[in-house]
């Protein structure tokens, strides 16, 4: 199947790229093929902050201008071989992807899309004022031709030299977004949190997608002064910035097919039918907003609907799914860090000195002393609006606390959520926060971040090294998922999934991280009883591997059932610490949290769960 | 004229301009705050309003009566225009969950708008006369010019904002609307109805956008593309400001115009636009919830 495939696209480009020996109409051949395989490198470039990243870039007519002058300026002004503009033209566009990216994708919501239209006017101004440099709005004419090995590339051979670049920079596409970078920008697109307490580092990620996106921008108009022999600062509009996005839009995001005919339909367009350069923008506007509402996976996703009607699909990686019942998945599927060895069963793993935070006027935790000893399961419960959360999001980085301190292994520990996660720390979320788009072996593959140590060129040069950890990481994350006893599910989107199998799924993920701590945020809530008698034995069997658990529930038998050691808080405060019975027995614990029979005398010890304030499923 | 009364003359026009931003900026904080989304194509609403006020006024010096049912006409032509924003654009793009969509669907509607009115009324620039006359007055002898358009944009984009800001402290649709700014599910719980408490926000945040064409006709001309680069201003206003601040954008808003006007003057005034944008990027980078704007905390 995948040989066929390569095959197929391996004669298709052959194909493509022996058009102009036989069809020899200048327009189409040099301008119109040739701005398509300039245009084709810009969409797919888009499609990473678009389509994976999930931000909207509406200036990315600014960086192509800024690829596309400084080849022509070089050309002209300083006769440089046109193989080094290029390069000067991509590494201009990363520099300004990196001035635009930093400080836009710190934050979420539109504020990429803003500043991206921003400087796409601060560039039309330049190349408009800037005289001695541009020309002004005259634009460049001065572009050399383009003669290597005695043969012009100036007319319609002028396809041998893009075409090639294009089919490179999308291989290049297809191996950054089949990479651990794809998985990265896409689960920090579905939960920028729980992707954060994966381990992956949210700027970095994101940044990483738009200057790649900036970079390929500018390296696509290193090549466009030679499409025209001209460039002018009309080209490189606002409008040429919605037409990219349209492009993608209209062909489909997140597919190689998607983002060439999206480009070849909208660049073709005008000159199907005359009328259309009036109505141009609203056409193209109309367009937009019918493709979003009912083509939303583009052109491609109808053809794909389509084919699967009259194509009988098999069945959601089956392949996998067997791979991962030959597993013998036990309990060696859960790893220890080196590290994690080092503190003695028993010892003090994880302790909090007087954490504090406040909100405002509220404390919502308030001088928290506790320790967590390795190889046990120690609980935290108390009322609703106790701080129990709020310690878990203090522990994991989310928020930083007022004053006291984390220490783990006696080691202060401190900073973002994906350096905590790195230290061996994991967590699940209280509302589940799965990456829901995503299949349920590729969110556990998320969870193996930290196992990727392979760079850029690993990834875009595929080599035995990104293989490896990527199929290493594959059977690791099947043998997880199995573990929590979901295998057969493995191909499975996340958002399928029923409720009880989504709580299994984010603890796979969460001991894809290898950690010495997992934090379980209620676990067990919105879970049918069986469903519970489920997650004790994984509990159980996560702490029999070796892995300390921290647990926040309130189904009061689990907790009195697995519990080695148990903490209750009230109002930010802890008001006992100890064992099942003792924390049973607690007079401060049956008043704030366990209440009594009525009768003002003690509950038996077994029956305290009854007087849990939570009712039971 | 003396240096010092020409740069007073300055600062009052860069004011006036800034005001203009700001009544814009001010309109995209009120959709911000209530549905997390704001109108890319605001600045083409904008642009509407002012062709509203030209189809009214026509381009003799007009009536103040005349004048103010120009503005009237284009707040009702910005409600209406919100209305459609909201089926066409905002609606069907919040189901799909993601930011792109309604990001993608406001920019479309607003390119759609801009060749519409291109069809409509041509690529002219209309020049339009403001009920004060075009004569500046003069004060102190002489001494001093004021230009009487700059003087009504000031006065008619404070009203504006003073009003709204009255009727949201005081009335209890405008409760609402800050109680649904604050906490969606809560208001809706106290029996707030939450999507016509937004679709009021963007009927005021459109409205506004299409008075502000009405008052910046004079200074400007009028043409299809006047809004857009008036648009983009205004968010980098509402950033530099924060997007989460009610008034920060006065402050944005004149730091923008201020400096627009300076650089003309001072620099050239091709680069007028360049020191606001750099601003921008400037605060994000150094301030990213603006000038007056507060982090806020997220639950998890």
């Amino acid at each position: 199947m995948d040989f066929f495939r390569r095959f197929g696209v391996t004669l298709l480009v052959l194909g493509l790229a022996c058009i102009p020996l036989f069809y020899h109409n200048e327009y189409i051949v040099h301008s119109v093929l040739g701005k398509v395989c300039i245009y084709v490198i810009i969409v797919a470039g888009l499609d990473l902050v678009v389509g994976y990243s999930g931000d909207v870039s509406a200036g990315h007519a600014g960086l192509f201008a800024v690829g596309a002058y400084a080849s022509a300026i070089m050309m002209w002004k300083l006769h440089a071989p046109f193989p080094v503009c290029v390069i000067v033209a991509t590494i201009l566009g990363a520099l300004f992807g990196v001035i635009l990216g930093v400080p836009a994708l710190r934050l979420k919501g539109p504020y990429l899309a803003v500043s991206t239209i921003a400087f796409g006017i601060i560039i039309q101004t330049f190349m408009n004022e800037t005289v001695w440099l541009t020309k002004g709005s005259s634009g460049i004419r001065e572009i050399p031709r383009l003669n290597y090995f005695g043969i012009s590339f100036d007319g319609n051979y002028f396809l041998y030299i893009i075409f090639p670049f294009t089919v490179l920079a999308l291989l290049m596409k297809h191996g950054i977004v089949t990479s651990y970078w794809g998985r990265s920008f896409e689960a920090l697109k579905e939960s920028p949190i729980a992707a954060a307490c994966s381990g992956v580092s949210r700027f970095r990620f994101k940044l990483s997608a738009f200057v790649t996106s900036a970079a390929l921008t500018g390296f696509a108009g290193a090549f466009f002064p030679h499409v025209d022999k001209y460039i002018g600062p009309p080209t490189f509009s606002f409008e040429l910035s919605v037409s990219f996005l349209i492009m993608l839009i209209f062909g489909g995001t997140r597919s190689i097919l998607g983002n060439v005919l999206g480009t070849l339909f909208i660049i073709i367009l005008p000159d199907l039918f005359n009328f259309i350069n009036d109505w141009r923008l609203a056409i193209y506007g109309g367009l937009l907003l019918f493709t979003l509402y009912f083509l939303p996976r583009g052109v491609v996703g109808l053809l794909h609907t389509i084919g699967d009607r009259f194509i009988p699909k098999p069945l959601p990686g089956s392949a996998a799914i067997l791979a991962a019942e030959n597993l013998k998945a036990g309990i060696e599927a859960v790893k220890l860090r080196p590290e994690a060895l080092q503190t003695p069963i028993g010892d003090s793993l994880l302790e909090l000195k007087e954490l504090t935070i406040k909100f405002g006027g509220l404390t919502a935790v308030n001088k928290l002393d506790m320790v967590v000893k390795r190889g046990q399961i120690h609980a935290l419960i108390g009322p609703n609006g106790s701080g129990k959360s709020t310690t878990v999001n203090l522990i994991t980085g989310i928020y930083v606390p007022t004053s006291g301190e984390v220490l783990l292994r006696g080691n202060r520990i401190t900073g973002a959520p994906d350096r905590i996660s790195g230290l061996g720390i994991a967590r699940t979320f209280q509302n589940v926060a799965l990456f829901g788009d995503m299949t349920v072996v590729d969110n556990v593959m998320v969870g193996l971040h930290h196992s990727f140590k392979g760079g850029f060129l690993d990834i875009v040069l595929r080599t035995k090294r990104a293989k490896r950890e990527e199929s290493d990481a594959r059977v690791r994350a099947l043998a997880l998922v199995d573990f929590v006893g979901i295998g057969h599910l493995a191909e499975e989107r996340a958002k399928n999934l029923p409720y009880g199998k989504q709580r299994l799924l984010e603890i796979a993920r969460a001991l894809g991280s290898d950690p010495s701590l997992l934090l379980l945020d209620e676990p067990a809530a919105g879970l049918t009883s069986g469903e519970i008698g489920e997650m004790e034995a994984i509990i159980r069997k996560v702490r029999d591997a070796g892995v300390t658990v921290f647990l926040i529930e309130h189904h009061m038998d689990l907790v009195m059932a697995i519990s080695d050691e148990i903490t209750v808080l009230d109002f930010g405060q802890k008001i006992a610490q100890g064992t099942p019975a003792q924390i049973q027995a607690d007079d401060r614990v049956i008043n704030a949290y366990l209440g009594t029979s009525g009768t003002g005398h003690h509950i038996p010890a077994h029956d305290a769960a009854a007087g849990s304030p939570e009712p039971k499923p | 004229m003396n240096f010092s009364a020409e740069l007073v003359q300055l600062l009052f026009s860069g004011v006036a301009l800034g005001m203009v931003y700001a009544l814009i900026a001010f309109g995209y904080n009120i959709t911000f705050s209530t549905s997390r989304t704001l109108n890319f194509s605001q600045g083409d609403f904008l642009m509407l309003g002012a062709f509203v006020s030209l189809s009214i006024l026509g381009r003799k010096m007009p009536a103040w009566h005349w004048w103010v049912l120009a503005v009237l006409a284009a707040a009702v032509v910005g409600a209406f225009l919100a209305v459609i924003l909201q089926y066409v654009a905002i609606k069907p793009a919040l189901r799909t969950g993601s930011d792109v969509s309604w990001i993608l669907a406001t920019i479309s509607l607003g390119i759609v708008a801009r060749n519409v009115a291109e069809r409509v009324w041509g690529t002219d620039d209309y020049p339009i006369t403001s009920p004060f006359g075009r004569d500046p007055w003069e004060l102190f002898g002489g001494k001093l010019n004021i230009n009487p358009p700059e003087v009504m944009i000031i006065v008619a984009a404070a009203l504006v904002m003073v009003a709204f800001e009255l009727f949201r402290r005081k009335s209890l649709l405008g409760k609402a609307v800050t109680a649904v700014a604050a906490d969606k599910d809560a208001a809706s719980l106290m029996g707030i109805n939450v999507p016509v408490v937004i679709a009021f926000s963007f009927m005021v945040s459109c409205s506004i956008a299409a008075m502000g064409g009405v008052f910046v006709a004079p200074l400007t001309f009028v043409s299809s593309t006047m809004g857009a680069l008036l648009g983009v201003k205004a968010y980098a206003v509402s950033v530099i400001g924060g997007l989460n601040s009610g008034l920060g954008v006065i402050a944005g808003g004149l730091i923008l115009g201020l400096s627009e006007q300076l650089t003309a003057r001072y620099l050239s005034t091709g680069y007028k636009d360049t020191p606001g944008f750099v601003l921008l990027i400037v605060i994000l980078l150094v301030k990213p919830d603006g000038l007056f704007g507060k982090a806020a905390i997220k639950k998890v």
